[in-house]
């Protein structure tokens, strides 16, 4: 076990920040946690980094308890923060080889660990830049490589991809499935759920600073109603035949908001085409046509009630 | 591993323009205002006024007559007589003393004593003045013996050495008395080295900037970091004001660091309290970093505003009235120990205004390290 959170809260006066959240981070994967703005993420990763005083519970790393002085814990973990934290005045190679420094002390391993570093986030070119003549993107790439050089076990990426082009977040993207081939544990926060879908072995989805939900992306999905969304472009739709529509097979859920006819199914087969054959034995017109299997947004809709970017 | 942090601050701090102006360009700017400025007066007798004195005549022999008429024919220049003397009897004068209504008594007996209140440059040329006559007493006694006749010719030759103590310091330098406001710039430039301790006390605090968070999850220590940081921050202030000192010494040709060890001692000394300053500002308060900067900035202009810099006479009124003051006031502190050097020839003085100096220092390091060397913080 990488990181084991216990039981672990945490209050600004009456607000509860983190309400008995529990967590377990096992070796080599790439652990998301999902949730809105205001969820208590940052406030997790900054309990698990001793950063943060917290009113009760207990936070392990490398099966230490974590305080301000596990310096030896410290050493193997790698931190990307949420803001870029570099320094305005030093050049990349400066910076790189700054943060570098607080952990590795030997002048030879450094300068290889910086110099792997830049390449893996391609700032070969930007060396000697300082970081505002950088842009957002590659700022965000200088952001990581500063936390990243000192191939740390443990990497902690809080939100790396805010305010970052595609492009670049592509990049981004694989860069941490890259780091997470090469041995590091990647525990990852974000409210991009397409983000955690894509990279994350397995998610935690947490709302109001409680865990809601933890499981591989399967097993999220698994854990809801809704096995399929479907959506049919209508325009002048009957609205008598909608009890019609809900009485389809594995239909549950029916509604129309004047253009659009969405329909959520559970499991089951050709739910499409049934829906298909019935709008043309009712003689209605359909436009585009669309269907979806479940996504993360489903399972956090359908377990809080609202939409994972409200 | 030090040496890593040290080098790295060093290079962040000295490419920090907006600190760089304050603690260098500023002072030389300013430095440069002043020269252009006054001009060539610097003439001392322009800056001093008539010195009121109470005299005590407790013996009268003709030589305390000649006392009495060398007295009143000392001036600073044509217009401006040396001394106001107001003869009084002992408990008068005394009373005139502690009410600060004259600067000093002068007991006339069997040698010539001295009543102050408080220390300043008055007190300083009456101290000068009456040293000097007693000094000279003998040969006025040998001409009376010898041959009266001449008196009046020593006399005269005796005023003109009182005189021109006008232009000459206990130090033996010669005082330009523009000097003054020199002494407060550099104190000034000192004290702006607040700005680079700010900017120390943000970088190491996780709850105000994101570097200070990263820097804190490191395995690095914490008092490693904030040690090397605040060496880094001296070193470089120390440079500016030593960057200015030299600029004042050899470009405007100011007449200072005649004593260069002693001198680079106190610019060592008002670096350090400079930064720590701004370290303790940045450390206990919880405002804005614009509102920090502009607190520290307030501060360090109060403190050279009551130090001399804007009308050089405060600092001797306020040494009048509260003396507390110019004891607390860094500015004054370090311009008076540029003046125990080449004024008052003072080391005794020096060496307290030091001694003040850097426990002031330690007081304002030891409450920022108090403030900044948590662990874990209740909210970021």
């Amino acid at each position: 076990m990488v990181v084991k959170v216990n039981n672990l809260v945490k209050r600004y006066k009456e607000l509860v920040a983190l309400d008995h959240m529990n967590l377990e981070v096992e070796e080599g994967e790439i652990f998301g946690l999902l949730g809105p703005n205001g969820s208590g993420k940052t406030t997790a990763i900054n309990c698990i980094l001793a950063l943060l005083e917290y009113d009760k519970g207990s936070i392990e790393v490398f099966g230490k308890e974590m305080n301000p002085n596990t310096y030896e814990s410290k050493k193997q973990i790698g931190v990307v923060m949420q803001n870029v934290a570099v320094f305005e005045e030093l050049t990349v190679y400066e910076n790189i080889d700054y943060f570098c420094g607080l952990y590795i002390y030997d002048k030879e391993e450094r300068r290889q660990c910086v110099k792997d570093a830049i390449a893996f986030v391609g700032l070969e070119d930007y060396v000697k830049f300082l970081p505002k003549k950088l842009s957002g993107g590659l700022l965000r790439r200088l952001n990581i490589a500063c936390g990243i050089a000192h191939k740390p076990k443990l990497i902690i990426l809080d939100e790396p991809t805010v305010a970052v082009d595609p492009q670049s977040r592509n990049s981004i993207l694989e860069g941490i499935q890259k780091l997470n081939k090469n041995g590091a544990t990647i525990i990852y926060t974000s409210h991009y759920m397409e983000e955690v879908e894509q990279i994350c072995t397995r998610i935690a989805i947490i709302d109001k600073g409680k865990n809601l939900a933890l499981g591989t992306k399967e097993e999220l999905k698994s854990m809801i109603k809704t096995a399929e969304t479907i959506q049919l472009e209508i325009l002048d739709f009957p609205e008598a035949l909608l009890p019609g529509v809900r009485e389809l097979p594995h239909v549950f859920k029916a509604s129309y908001d004047g253009k659009k006819l969405t329909l959520h199914c559970s499991k089951g087969k050709h739910n499409l085409i049934r829906v298909l054959d019935y709008m043309k034995a009712n003689e209605v017109s359909v436009g585009r046509v669309y269907t979806e299997l479940p996504t993360l947004n489903d399972v956090f809709l359908e377990i809080t009630g609202k939409e994972l970017r409200d | 591993m030090f040496g890593h942090l040290y080098k790295y601050r060093l290079l962040g701090l000295v490419r920090r323009k907006e600190l760089i102006f304050w603690a260098l360009i500023f002072p030389v700017i300013l430095g440069t205002l002043f020269k252009a400025g006054f001009g060539s007066s610097s003439s001392i007798a322009e800056e001093f006024s008539t010195i009121p004195v109470a005299l005590t005549i407790e013996q009268e022999d003709t030589l305390s007559t000649t006392f009495i008429d060398t007295l009143e024919a000392a001036s600073f220049n044509e217009d401006t007589p040396m001394f106001s003397i107001t003869t009084v009897s002992n408990a008068e004068g005394s009373d005139l003393v502690k009410a600060g209504t004259v600067d000093g008594q002068i007991i006339y007996g069997d040698t010539i004593s001295l009543v102050f209140s408080s220390s300043g440059l008055n007190q300083s040329i009456i101290k000068i003045f009456t040293d000097t006559f007693q000094q000279n007493s003998s040969v006025y006694m040998e001409v009376m013996t010898t041959d009266p006749s001449k008196l009046s010719e020593v006399m005269s030759v005796m005023s003109s050495d009182i005189s021109y103590l006008q232009e000459v310091s206990l130090g033996g330098e010669k005082v330009d008395s523009m000097l003054q406001y020199f002494y407060a710039l550099i104190a000034m430039a000192c004290l702006y080295g607040s700005f680079l301790g700010l900017q120390n006390a943000e970088d190491i605090q996780a709850n105000i900037t994101a570097l200070g968070a990263r820097r804190h999850i490191t395995p690095t220590h914490h008092m490693k970091l904030i040690v090397a940081d605040l060496l880094a921050a001296f070193t470089v202030h120390f440079t500016n004001v030593l960057l200015v000192c030299a600029y004042l010494r050899f470009i405007l040709k100011i007449q200072i660091g005649s004593q260069p060890v002693y001198f680079l001692l106190v610019c060592l000394l008002g670096s350090i309290i400079g930064v720590t300053l701004g370290l303790f500002i940045g450390s206990v308060s919880r405002r804005s970093p614009g509102l920090k900067v502009a607190l520290s900035l307030g501060i360090s202009m109060v403190f050279s505003m009551l130090g001399g810099l804007m009308f050089s006479q405060l600092k001797y009124i306020i040494e009048q009235k509260a003396p507390i003051v110019n004891r607390i006031n860094p500015v004054a502190l370090v311009s008076d120990a540029f003046f125990s050097l080449t004024v008052y020839d003072d080391y005794q003085r020096y060496a307290s205004n030091l001694i003040i100096l850097g426990s002031m220092a330690l007081l304002l390091t030891v409450g920022s390290f108090f403030a900044i060397r948590r662990g874990r913080y209740a909210s970021l």
